[in-house]
């Protein structure tokens, strides 16, 4: 009489089991959604046109979306290809629509809205792959991403 | 009359005694023959063909040393001519990528109704516009995915 009963119990284990884990995989992992800003210091000069080049962990990060910046003349959403968005890889670019509207100083030119897997903020990096003042010559400037404020 | 006749005589006498001994003390004062010697003459002319050997010599060497510094600044030469008009050529045929600041030259060149070239056409619809600018752009930002990525 036991000997069934312990049979039926041991084959329904692996029932258990396959329950279990799909449970598991069913369970959504922790996702976030943030802003980063891209920010170009062109120190002295006055910005007219800039180009960035921003890599990040195609594993754990999604670009969902490309702002422009602050200033009048960056303030519409960059150049950039939709491949970008998850490859690791995405390239920023923009140019002031009149010259006026070019300023010097640390200024933020762009925003990524980001979907990031896992708790740990977003590792990314920005490169300056060109700059010019008004009148196309190339200038130096430094770029930088940072967490947009109220993103955590 | 006697004594003018002695006297003739003597005259005479010195006259040949002094003709005599001039042509002697004129041979004895001549000095000898300029001409050197055969084995001095053929000394120096072995003297000059040893020298001229020398200094043929040393021309030829000089020519041969000169010869690579002539072929490494023509080489130079070719190479900087090689590397401007690569330059030049990939310019007008677009071989660097394009940034955004060649947009925005674009751009800017079209606003002030300049005078545009055929390069300029980047979609090649014939025409120079502000679709050539977004062209430009496009391919300053064009991403390629890594192969099997």
């Amino acid at each position: 009489m036991r000997a069934p009963l312990l049979l039926a119990a041991l084959a329904l284990l692996p029932l258990g089991a396959a329950l279990a884990a799909g449970e598991a995989a069913a369970r959504p992992t922790t996702s976030s959604f943030r802003a980063v800003d891209v920010w170009v210091d062109s120190g002295t000069e006055r910005l007219a046109a800039y180009q960035v080049e921003v890599t990040y962990d195609a594993a754990r990060v999604r670009i969902v979306g490309v702002e422009g910046g602050e200033p009048a003349g960056f303030r519409d959403a960059p150049w950039f290809d939709e491949a970008g968005k998850t490859g690791g890889r995405i390239v920023l670019a923009a140019f002031v629509p009149q010259d006026s509207q070019a300023v010097n100083g640390a200024r933020r030119v762009a925003r990524l809205h980001l979907q990031v897997e896992g708790d740990a903020a977003p590792a990314l990096t920005v490169k300056l792959v060109a700059a010019a003042k008004p009148g196309g010559e190339r200038i130096k400037a430094g770029a930088v991403p940072r967490l947009a404020e109220g993103s955590k | 009359m006697g004594t003018e006749g002695h006297d003739l005589n003597q005259d005479r006498q010195l006259q040949q005694l002094e003709s005599a001994l001039g042509a002697d003390l004129r041979r004895a004062l001549r000095p000898e023959a300029a001409e050197p010697p055969a084995r001095v003459d053929a000394a120096v002319a072995e003297m000059i063909r040893t020298r001229s050997g020398e200094v043929r010599r040393q021309l030829a060497a000089g020519r041969t040393r000169r010869w690579p510094v002539w072929a490494a600044a023509a080489a130079a030469l070719l190479l900087a001519a090689g590397v401007w008009t690569a330059a030049v050529m990939g310019r007008g045929a677009g071989a660097r990528r394009p940034d955004i600041i060649d947009a925005y030259l674009l751009e800017r060149r079209i606003e002030s109704g300049a005078r545009l070239d055929a390069a300029s056409d980047q979609n090649g619809d014939g025409r120079v516009d502000r679709a050539d600018v977004e062209a430009l752009a496009r391919r300053a930002v064009e991403v390629r995915r890594k192969e099997g990525a």
